[in-house]
């Protein structure tokens, strides 16, 4: 009896042990996660993203115009003015070339920027030493099918460069300073982390909402998010949009124009014949000198005048002294 | 609980105890739940009325008969359109400081019970201005305070800066003796210097409708700038016109609000009319048919609206011009 | 003498009454009946099923729902002892089953307390709905390799390496191939989960509340037995309460009831997962009930009133036991007891279980809620009728916490929170929505009851400053509902020519939300022709005005050359203008009149609405109302807002 008595008792001994420490185990699981608040107001998204300048040294306030009916031979007239490639890229750089890929439509209605240019600018930069060309667009249609569609993706692959689609990972917050309208707004920012240099590549297109759809508008492309609730300030949203990206070189391709029913065209009537191709470092003063293709002033276009009061550049585009080629 | 190896099972004396011992514990716990229910803060759940009323005020001697059925709810400029919704505007632009609002029943039975409002206003003209604003159309006078009635369910009187509303859940003889029972207790509790407002005299009581007296703290007849104007509505068999008064500081303030008033019916389409002579400063505009007549007199300002024929109208002012007159004197 | 079996049931009656009583008394107050500061969320806090959802679900583990710390506690040296003891579900079946079982004969009364095979079931359901709750969990665990690859993988070797020294002495019973294939699930998760970080394949939504006994009968009581009881006896509430969506938690729980007269404890038995977890506990639990000695003459008469169906004649199962000790009560020879050693017989500690079983309850479980999500109800095919109350959480992180209690739809004053059906997603079921149709009034703004009592903080506890966006939060602004809609085609002074300004008057946002512009339209055959003329009276020649309708000072009369003047009444061929002896322009014979209604058509102010209701709750048009309130512009969705501000 006592020996079973005493089997008895250790093993009771051995389950409180059990029973305590499995209960001291319970205990401190919750009493590690408790949380006595509850949860607060949904947490204003911080931006961690930063957007360096991506303005080449010495370069700035440069403006060249090539005027000719041939796209390639345009830009290359346009940065052999400006001094060559060789002036903002340099050996190893790596460099995203932001296109305006925002509609799945054929290169011919002029509502995207053409391939041909996207190819050349991309041979450009290898040409200077550019180690890789990444190609950047967040399209309104669906991603794929507009780089497809428009040409940009087979012409950058076949350039050598690679395309850099906007998933979701690739976007971060991010304010503009002292801005209104992006704060805390998701930017496909990783491109523009990978990038050491960045060059716009946009065509002049007339906008039914901002008037006019140039080098300024083409970096919309790279907010996320809701962002048509922008259009509610349209011209505030571009300003901002010119303060966010310091380029490196911003190419507005006039050789063909699309002077109404823009941003979409849709018909070869939409387009003019305006053989003009202007590259510059001065975004501001690109798109004042593109408005005139479209025959629009300066003061017709708000956001011009706020980009320059902003600081992002001049719409007095004459007193860079433009250099004009033909080509 | 038992020893493992006793020959009887879990034996009487054992689970005594230990049910005394659980029982003991639900006491305890029922005492703990006793004790907790004590702390409450009802603003974390709902936004309470400002601070009660302090207690001096809050303890009303109250009329034999009726028991408080309700606390005190206090509402400041910034909820009480909670309590009163739509009609908050009106007291806002009149000076509303705070509103204190209480039920209280009869003894006997308590579904027959009364609400008391007391609106505390910036003084006796914005109190009378509330109180002149929604004047109810089946009054009756009561001597209360000088400015007090009755309707069929309610009593509503002036008393100092404060405008008070008693609303009864039924209208009765017998509910109305209690209604007025507090009332009068409530002017026992607050000796407030029983005011007069001078204006007030200036309009004749012949022709006069009663209880048309009113005081329109913000913006009289639609006209932005007419603050704080008095009104009083007078007609015979075929005509009626109201007449309005208002003092401002000096003459060139009064003249500005004459003319504004013009300006305004002039800008709707209004037709000048000439004056007569005997009232040869006023200022007539004939508008949708009626005449709209304006004119100054040292610091006041007064005149008719709407009135129905021009003589009826320079009647009425003429007789305004001569109290203002006697009361200069 | 005090008998054991006395005190437990004065123990249910005791829990019963005071559970009921923190059902009656969750109602806005400070009356010594109203809500005070009774602990109304106590039962919910002591059921440690809702604070393990909740802590797999968030990491988190809010507030009271520490006291399920307490439960488990207890349970490892008690047993179930919340099962038979505490549980006001437990407690109510107990008593219908007794009823069930009262004509009975002992033969068939042990009959119905048998172990059943499907008892299983409720494991099943516990690990299914712990497995749905814990899918974040698992995608944090394998987000651990992105984070820090070696770390990872010296953590994932650590724990085989642990498991195979546990195994190799025999303290767990797993074959070296299941701890390859652990380990290999870990390393396979954890590349699946860098690879494709940008896809969140798992999500996790916390369900145990559709079958947590302690949110079901609050439910159950919340939403339809006061309702039904205070539809006669008005304690509660003087207007008879309602509550959309409560049908069928009415109906289930009617029939879990009634299923316990057929069989005791059906839900307990059968169903429940709170029983589950606390089963799984048990083996461990210090204390069991079972024999002292084996000289048992098999009477069986332990198992006629045995109302967790653990066969204590035999070897008991102890994951069953209800801790009713009715086998005690029963046992003529003294034999059963409650000891800190096992029955003599030996006993049953796990539940009836396979492996195969397990892994199929918890895949499942993780695959349910992806399944769900694909809807993309919590993406952009979210649902615009689901009008959360104000402090909700998002809608992920809402659903992580959601019990489905109904705490908050007791407490809302105006009975404005429903319990939401299919249509707001299957995810959603009985969670709180707004439905301005039913109730006092819309949301009051100056209210936040539902989210100070919400147990779990699926509406977090804020201030009626922070709903009113005032003092410290100024800048920003109201929290709000959602927004309101004018429904032109439905409007009164839209639509049907009908001046309303009813949802203007009500908006009780300073400044107002709805605001009107007046307009003047010529109303259906209001183009007549004046037929004769008596002082202000115009006989017309046309079709007939709508008799007597015209007087209410909304209408206009106007004519070439005229001003618009007033209607003061009308007969079908008649309009008797404003009474004025002195109107000097008429209109003369055979001139053509228009009459007009003056119209205040109200609009809203997208930056001022917070989407309370109030508007729709009042809307003269009943049915569907012609202002309405969808989840655009919610505070809780940063990415819906419509405008910028």
């Amino acid at each position: 009896m006592s020996d079973a008595n005493a089997t008895d008792r250790r093993g009771f001994i051995l389950n409180l042990w059990r029973s305590v420490f499995a209960a001291a185990g319970i205990s401190a699981v919750g009493f590690s996660l408790w949380d006595r608040k509850g949860p607060v107001a949904a947490k204003r998204q911080t931006s961690k993203l930063q957007i360096a300048s991506f303005a080449a040294t010495g370069q700035n306030g440069k403006l060249a115009v090539a005027r000719g009916s041939d796209r390639i031979r345009n830009i290359e007239a346009a940065i052999d003015a400006l001094g060559g490639m060789a002036q903002f890229v340099q050996p190893g750089d790596k460099v995203l070339l932001k296109v305006n890929a925002a509609f799945a439509t054929p290169p011919v209605l002029g509502a995207t920027t053409h391939p041909d240019l996207v190819a050349r600018t991309a041979a450009l930069c290898f040409a200077a030493g550019a180690a890789q060309v990444a190609v950047t667009d967040n399209p309104i249609n669906d991603p794929a099918s507009c780089f497809e569609l428009t040409g940009i993706g087979p012409a950058a692959r076949k350039a050598g460069a690679r395309l850099m689609l906007p998933r979701p990972d690739r976007f971060a917050f991010y304010s503009v300073k002292n801005g209104q309208l992006i704060r805390n707004w998701p930017v496909l920012g990783a491109p523009l982390v990978w990038a050491d240099k960045v060059i716009g590549l946009a065509p002049v297109k007339d906008h039914h909402r901002s008037g006019a759809s140039m080098t300024m508008k083409n970096w919309y492309g790279l907010l996320g998010g809701r962002r048509n609730i922008f259009h509610q300030q349209i011209h505030t949203i571009i300003a901002e949009l010119a303060v966010m990206i310091r380029p490196t070189l911003v190419v507005l391709d006039g050789t063909w124009s699309m002077i109404a029913n823009g941003p979409t065209g849709g018909a070869m009537d939409d387009l003019k014949a305006t053989h003009t191709l202007i590259a510059g470092t001065d975004q501001v003063a690109v798109d004042s000198l593109g408005a005139t293709l479209l025959g629009k002033s300066v003061k017709a276009l708000v956001h011009l005048d706020l980009a320059e009061r902003a600081g992002a550049g001049t719409t007095d585009y004459r007193s860079l002294n433009p250099v004009v080629v033909d080509a | 609980m038992k020893d493992a190896h006793s020959e009887k099972p879990a034996s009487s004396p054992v689970q005594n105890r230990l049910s005394l011992l659980l029982l003991g514990l639900l006491v305890l716990i029922a005492a703990i739940v006793l004790w907790v229910q004590n702390r409450y803060e009802p603003a974390r759940w709902r936004e309470q009325a400002d601070n009660p009323a302090p207690p001096s005020k809050s303890r009303l001697s109250l009329p034999d008969g009726v028991i408080p059925l309700s606390p005190t709810e206090r509402y400041s400029g910034d909820n009480v359109s909670d309590k009163i919704n739509g009609k908050a505007d009106l007291y806002l632009s009149a000076g509303f400081k705070s509103l204190e609002s209480r039920r209280f029943a009869l003894a006997k039975d308590k579904s027959r019970w009364m609400e008391r409002y007391v609106y505390h206003m910036d003084g006796l003209r914005s109190a009378f201005a509330v109180y002149s604003a929604q004047r109810r159309s089946d009054s009756r006078a009561v001597s209360i305070t000088p400015y007090a009635y009755f309707s069929s369910n309610g009593l509503f009187m002036v008393h100092g800066p404060y405008y008070l509303e008693f609303i009864a859940s039924e209208a009765s003889d017998a509910m109305q003796t209690h209604l007025k029972a507090l009332g009068e207790a409530f002017v026992r509790e607050h000796p407030e210097p029983t005011g007069k407002i001078v204006e007030l005299d200036l309009f004749v009581s012949d022709q006069r409708r009663p209880g048309s007296l009113k005081l329109i703290a913000d913006s009289a007849f639609g006209i932005q700038g007419m603050d704080w104007v008095f009104t009083a509505d007078y007609a015979d068999e075929q005509n009626q016109a109201t007449a309005f008064i208002a003092k401002r500081d000096d003459a060139v303030q009064a003249r500005a609000i004459a003319d504004a008033f013009i300006a305004f019916w002039n800008e709707y389409g209004a037709e000048s009319v000439a004056a007569p002579d005997d009232l040869s400063m006023s200022r007539i505009a004939f508008i949708l048919d009626n005449f709209e007549i304006a004119m100054v007199h040292h610091s006041y300002v007064f005149g008719v609206h709407e009135a129905s024929s021009l003589e009826f109208g320079l009647k009425v002012v003429a007789q305004l011009m001569h109290a203002i007159e006697e009361a200069g004197r | 003498m005090v008998k054991i079996i006395t005190t437990r049931r004065v123990t249910q009656i005791f829990f019963f009454l005071l559970f009921i009583w923190f059902c009656i008394v969750a109602t806005l107050g400070q009356s010594w009946w109203q809500l005070r500061g009774w602990p109304v969320n106590w039962f919910l806090q002591l059921d440690p099923l809702v604070g393990l959802g909740v802590i797999l679900a968030t990491h988190t583990l809010y507030a009271g729902l520490l006291w399920g710390v307490a439960t488990l506690v207890l349970t490892l040296f008690l047993g179930r002892f919340f099962c038979g003891w505490v549980c006001p579900m437990g407690a109510l079946q107990q008593f219908v089953g007794y009823l069930g079982m009262r004509s009975l004969e002992s033969r068939q009364r042990i009959e119905r307390c048998q172990p059943h095979p499907a008892q299983r079931a409720k494991y099943w359901l516990l690990l299914f709905l712990l497995a749905a709750a814990a899918a974040d969990l698992l995608a944090w665990l394998f987000g651990g390799f992105s984070r820090n690859p070696l770390g990872y993988l010296i953590a994932v070797a650590g724990l085989f390496i642990l498991l195979r020294v546990m195994q190799s002495r025999q303290l767990i019973r797993f074959t070296k191939v299941t701890l390859l294939w652990i380990a290999a699930f870990f390393i396979l998760g954890g590349v699946w989960q860098w690879w494709f970080a940008q896809y969140h394949w798992l999500s996790a939504a916390l369900q145990t509340g559709l079958l947590d006994p302690l949110p079901f009968i609050h439910r159950a009581v919340n939403l339809v037995l006061l309702p039904v009881m205070d539809g006669t006896v008005h304690v509660t509430s003087a207007i008879p309460r309602f509550y959309a969506g409560s049908g069928l938690v009415g109906l289930l729980f009617l029939s879990v009831i009634l299923l316990c007269l057929r069989i005791p404890r059906f839900y307990c038995r059968f169903v429940c997962p709170l029983g589950a977890l606390l089963g799984l506990l048990s083996r461990w639990a210090l204390w069991r009930i079972g024999k002292a000695e084996d000289r048992c003459r098999e009477c069986r008469q332990c198992e006629a009133h045995c109302e967790g169906a653990c066969a204590p004649s035999q070897r008991i199962r102890i994951s069953e036991c209800v801790l009713c000790l009715n086998c005690m009560d029963q046992c003529r020879h003294g034999l059963m007891g409650y000891y800190p050693h096992p029955s003599v017989v030996g006993e049953i500690t796990e539940p009836d279980l396979n492996r195969r079983q397990v892994i199929s309850a918890v895949v499942a479980g993780f695959a349910a809620v992806p399944i769900l999500r694909v809807q993309g109800g919590l993406a952009d095919g979210w649902k615009p009728q689901l009008i959360r109350p104000p402090g909700a959480l998002g809608e992920k992180d809402f659903l992580s916490r959601c019990i489905k209690c109904g705490q908050c739809m007791r407490i809302c004053p105006t009975n404005v929170i429903h319990a939401a059906d299919w249509r707001c997603g299957m995810e959603g079921l009985w969670t709180p929505v707004l439905n301005f149709r039913i109730g006092t009034s819309g949301c009051q703004h100056n209210c936040v009851a539902c989210s100070q009592i919400c147990p779990t903080a699926a509406l977090r506890p804020i201030t009626v400053d922070e709903r009113m966006g005032r003092n410290a939060f100024a800048d920003s602004g109201p929290l709000r509902t959602g927004m309101a809609f004018v429904d032109r085609g439905r409007c009164l002074p839209w639509a049907m020519d009908t001046p309303c300004i009813v949802c203007q008057e009500n908006c009780p946002v300073s400044p107002k939300a709805i605001f009107t512009r007046t307009e003047f339209r010529t109303i259906r055959n209001g183009s007549v022709k004046v037929g004769r003329i008596e002082a202000n009276r115009i006989t017309i020649e046309g079709p007939d005005l709508p008799s007597g309708r015209l007087g209410s000072g909304d209408y206009f009369v106007s004519w070439e050359g005229g001003r618009a003047v007033p209607v003061q009444s009308n007969t079908a061929d008649t309009l008797i203008l404003r009474t004025d002896p002195y109107i000097q322009t008429q209109p003369e014979i055979g001139t053509d009149l228009l009459i007009a209604v003056r119209l205040q058509q109200p609009y809203i102010d997208p930056v001022r609405c917070i989407g309370c209701g109030v508007c729709e709750h009042e809307c003269p048009v009943r049915g569907q109302r012609a202002v309405r309130i969808t989840a655009e512009n919610e505070t809780r969705h940063p990415q819906r807002r419509m405008i910028i501000r």
